[in-house]
């Protein structure tokens, strides 16, 4: 009893076969489960070439190997599949509580190949799975499914679901897999390769008990954790207002501090992620206007309306995922905006408050509100979403596209109103939102006229809202990881909470440092994004949440936590060991598939070429270059390629895992 | 005897080893601290510090591997 | 008319959720809110509820604030 089930589900969707099969113990051992289980089948399953919105794709759902077992904030899940929207290696990460119900089914992860004739659902319970048609539930979106298949298939358990909305059964390369009416696992275009199987939604109902090594030890570590996360609370005194004001002395600040992680909690338990919204906007940590503004134009005046207070004004409840204590979700009220066509939908993330409101000039929070609901009902990626208008805004403003491309919308920065109509367009694949539904790069090669020049993505993906001018590390990670364009992967904002140098002993050691330090492409550096890399993939393994990750190693025990639940007694450079091999698969995915890792590399302009003439960025640039090579080269990858060096290879034992071909 | 001192990065960091503890004498309060990081007196009355999580007083007197870290928030995702 | 109740230490509860998916019929659900600032709803046994005393979630609680007991027998249902 480790933790893990050790037993998969592999269903063919073409023949309806549905057959249970056993990981060996050396595959957790070596890969963990979550990400690492998800690239072992993957890279064993799917052949070189395949179409990622052909029968050959293999779509994985997997939960982490610590979900479950009394762990805390381990309660995140993955889909895994052959991206269409960037060729590669595709894995999009989610809430709520669909991991533990995947290995309350007996399994650690189900997989799907081929495509079914008709739309089907899989349900699973403690009789087994069984696929079950879904004519009934295709065409309505994620939401309203979901109610549908929980009311007709809760027996003794409430189901929970992974469904999908409309957006990916059109197979938008920006769709997403959604849960719980407005979680959803976004990137990667993982909701399109599920549309593309005809497979609706994954819905289980399983109740058996998930066993581990040590349960008592791993209750000592939550009670530990727990009883930190309780006293993390504001002080009445810090309002909404603070915000933007730290934010702008965050951005001006000529030094960098390694901060206590635990005290983000309490920003969390109030406000969530909008926290951001204010703070990020004067700090330069969110991209302005396409990437191509400031402060300077997203002044006082703007942020002002969409700061974190307006958000959890219309916030009834909190909400949180699975295994969590800190609880930085919501559901909040709308039903008066928009003549009142919805009620309520989840509070929205930073991510979307900043795609939808400074990256498009808008501040309008109620457009932001519905539009929020109206993407998580259709199954679409807000970043992805967002960045798309943000391209066509600019395209529009640049002359490239005019009222007649666009059907008579006038795209000027900031007007809501039209922001809403094109993104209902988008999810309805209709006129020009069929030219955007597929992201950036594919409308960019749509539309020709180099309006490709405005297309930000690295790799095909959009990037998160977090300004790589100002946080360089987190423009090598969009750059190097093998799903490029994340914005979950690394950062120096990250690596300098979660601490990583306290227990791993080549994780260089952070004290206070001149901030233009990070801007140097330098070995010291470089180490820093690798370790990050490889303790995310742990991350990802264990099934953890990124939010609790940067509370720091000394507080979120990931390594003692895994220890307890499994027994293997590994020491935290085991760990990252394990994690680095994790990284290198994902990239060896990439290469069988035919990547060439140097296409990645991120939009120009996100590097500061030409850089900002304005703001708390401006001349800001990152040498990207150098630190891809410097990153790849302490990777143990070729410098120049990307490519994983065989010798790297066979040291991680990689060689006995994988089939050739 | 050690304390854990979680810095901000206008403040005197020389005190902080590269684990980010500082050597303080048996009895020392908070205020030793404060006075090793060169806290500006103009500051200390709004920034925010806590001692293992709970608020404390300047006179608290510090035990071997006490937590002290100050407010400071940053971005989230 | 349920044989079993389930009570929870509010004081150390702090809304997790692992009990309400532990239970093999969903009898637990997060509807109570309680005494902190941020409208967190916490675990309650919902009406109708037929709980056996089975003491899953007591067990599978991390911070072991939660007795599962069966009602006629008065006693508490070990933890492991």
């Amino acid at each position: 009893m480790k933790g893990y089930t050790g037993k998969i589900l592999f269903v063919n969707l073409t023949t309806g076969h549905i057959e249970e099969r056993t990981i060996p113990d050396q595959v957790y051992e070596m890969l963990l489960s979550g990400v690492g289980l998800g690239a072992y089948v993957l890279y064993n399953e799917i052949p070189a070439g395949a179409d990622p919105l052909g029968p050959d794709n293999v779509l994985g759902f997997t939960s982490g190997l610590l979900t479950g077992t009394g762990s805390l904030m381990t309660g995140r899940w993955m889909v895994v599949c052959k991206s269409p929207l960037t060729g590669g290696w595709g894995d999009a990460n989610c809430g709520g509580y669909f991991a533990p119900a995947i290995k309350q089914c007996g399994y650690d992860g189900i997989f799907f190949t081929g495509i079914a004739e008709k739309p089907v659902y899989l349900l699973v319970n403690n009789k087994g799975p069984q696929l079950k048609d879904a004519s009934h539930v295709w065409g309505k979106d994620a939401t309203e499914s979901e109610e549908i298949l929980i009311a007709e298939n809760t027996v003794k358990k409430k189901p929970a679901v992974a469904v999908i909305g409309t957006a990916g059964e059109k197979v938008s390369l920006i769709a997403g897999v959604c849960h719980d009416r407005g979680r959803i696992a976004a990137r990667s275009g993982v909701g399109a390769v599920m549309g593309s199987k005809r497979l609706k939604a994954v819905v289980l109902a399983g109740s058996k008990p998930i066993k581990c090594h040590d349960p008592q030890a791993v209750k000592e570590i939550s009670q530990a954790f727990a009883g930190k996360v309780r006293k993390q609370n504001l002080p009445g005194i810090v309002k909404g207002g603070f915000l933007p004001v730290m934010g702008k002395v965050m951005g001006s600040m000529k030094r960098v501090a390694p901060l206590d992680g635990m005290l983000f909690a309490s920003l969390m338990k109030k406000w969530g992620t909008p926290m951001s919204n204010g703070m990020s906007a004067t700090s330069g940590d969110t991209p302005i206007k396409n990437w191509a503004g400031s402060v300077k134009d997203y002044n006082r005046s703007y942020y002002s309306k969409i700061n974190a207070d307006h958000v959890i004004k219309r916030e009834y409840r909190k909400y949180h995922c699975y295994s969590c204590v800190v609880g930085c979700g919501g559901v909040c009220n709308i039903s008066d905006i928009g003549q009142g066509k919805f009620t309520h939908t989840h509070k929205p993330e930073y991510e979307t408050c900043a795609v939808f409101g400074p990256l498009l000039m808008n501040r309008n929070l109620e457009s932001i509100f519905y539009i929020n609901e109206l993407l998580n009902r259709a199954g679409m990626d807000s970043i992805s979403a967002g960045h798309a208008v943000a391209f066509a805004m600019e395209c529009y403003e640049k002359g490239l596209i005019t009222r007649e491309d666009t059907g008579g919308l006038e795209l000027t920065w900031g007007n809501a109103g039209a922001i809403i109509k094109l993104v209902e367009m988008m999810i309805a694949r209709e006129g020009f939102g069929d030219v955007l539904a597929d992201g950036v790069k594919a409308a960019a090669r749509k539309l020709g006229r180099g309006t490709d020049k405005y297309a930000i993505h690295a790799g095909g993906q959009e990037p998160g809202a977090h300004d790589s001018r100002f946080d360089p590390m987190m423009g090598v990670h969009y750059s190097v990881d093998p799903t490029p364009g994340r914005h979950t992967i690394g950062a120096s904002q990250y690596y300098n909470m979660t601490r990583l140098w306290e227990k791993v002993s080549w994780a260089p050691a952070v004290k206070i440092y001149p901030k233009d330090e990070e801007y140097m492409a330098t070995d010291r550096e470089a180490l820093k994004s690798v370790a990050g890399a490889c303790y995310k993939q742990i991350v990802d393994g264990i099934g953890g949440c990124l939010f609790a990750q940067i509370t720091g190693v000394q507080h979120w025990q990931a390594f003692e936590w895994l220890n307890a639940a499994t027994g293997w007694n590994k020491t935290p450079d085991e760990y990252m060991l394990i994690g680095k091999r994790m990284q290198t698969l994902r990239q060896l995915f990439n290469i069988k598939h035919g990547i060439d890792p140097r296409t990645f590399k991120m939009h120009r302009r996100m590097a500061g070429d030409p850089p900002l003439k304005e703001g708390p960025l401006k001349g800001r640039q990152v040498p990207i270059d150098a630190m891809m090579k410097l990153h790849w080269k302490h990777f143990g990858w070729d410098e120049n390629t990307g490519v994983p060096l065989p010798e790297t290879v066979q040291e991680l034992g990689l060689d006995q895992l994988l089939q050739k071909g | 005897m050690k304390v854990k001192v979680y810095a901000l990065p206008f403040l005197n960091g020389d005190a902080i080893d590269e684990m980010g503890f500082m050597e303080v004498p048996e009895g020392a309060t908070l205020r030793y601290v404060y006075k090793k990081l060169q806290v500006p007196l103009l500051l200390r009355p709004i920034l925010l510090c806590s001692v293992n999580y709970e608020k404390a007083r300047m006179d608290q007197v510090l035990q071997d591997g006490d937590v002290i870290s100050f407010f400071f928030p940053i971005s989230g995702g | 008319m349920a044989r079993g109740e389930v009570i929870i230490d509010y004081q150390i509860c702090m809304g997790c959720g692992i009990c309400v998916q532990a239970c093999p019929f969903s009898y637990l659900e997060l509807s109570r809110y309680g005494n902190d600032p941020y409208k967190r709803l916490y675990p309650e046994l919902e009406a109708d509820h037929g709980c056996t005393g089975c003491g899953i979630c007591a067990k599978e609680c991390p911070l072991e604030c939660i007795t599962a007991r069966k009602k006629d027998e008065k006693k508490d249902v070990p933890l492991s």
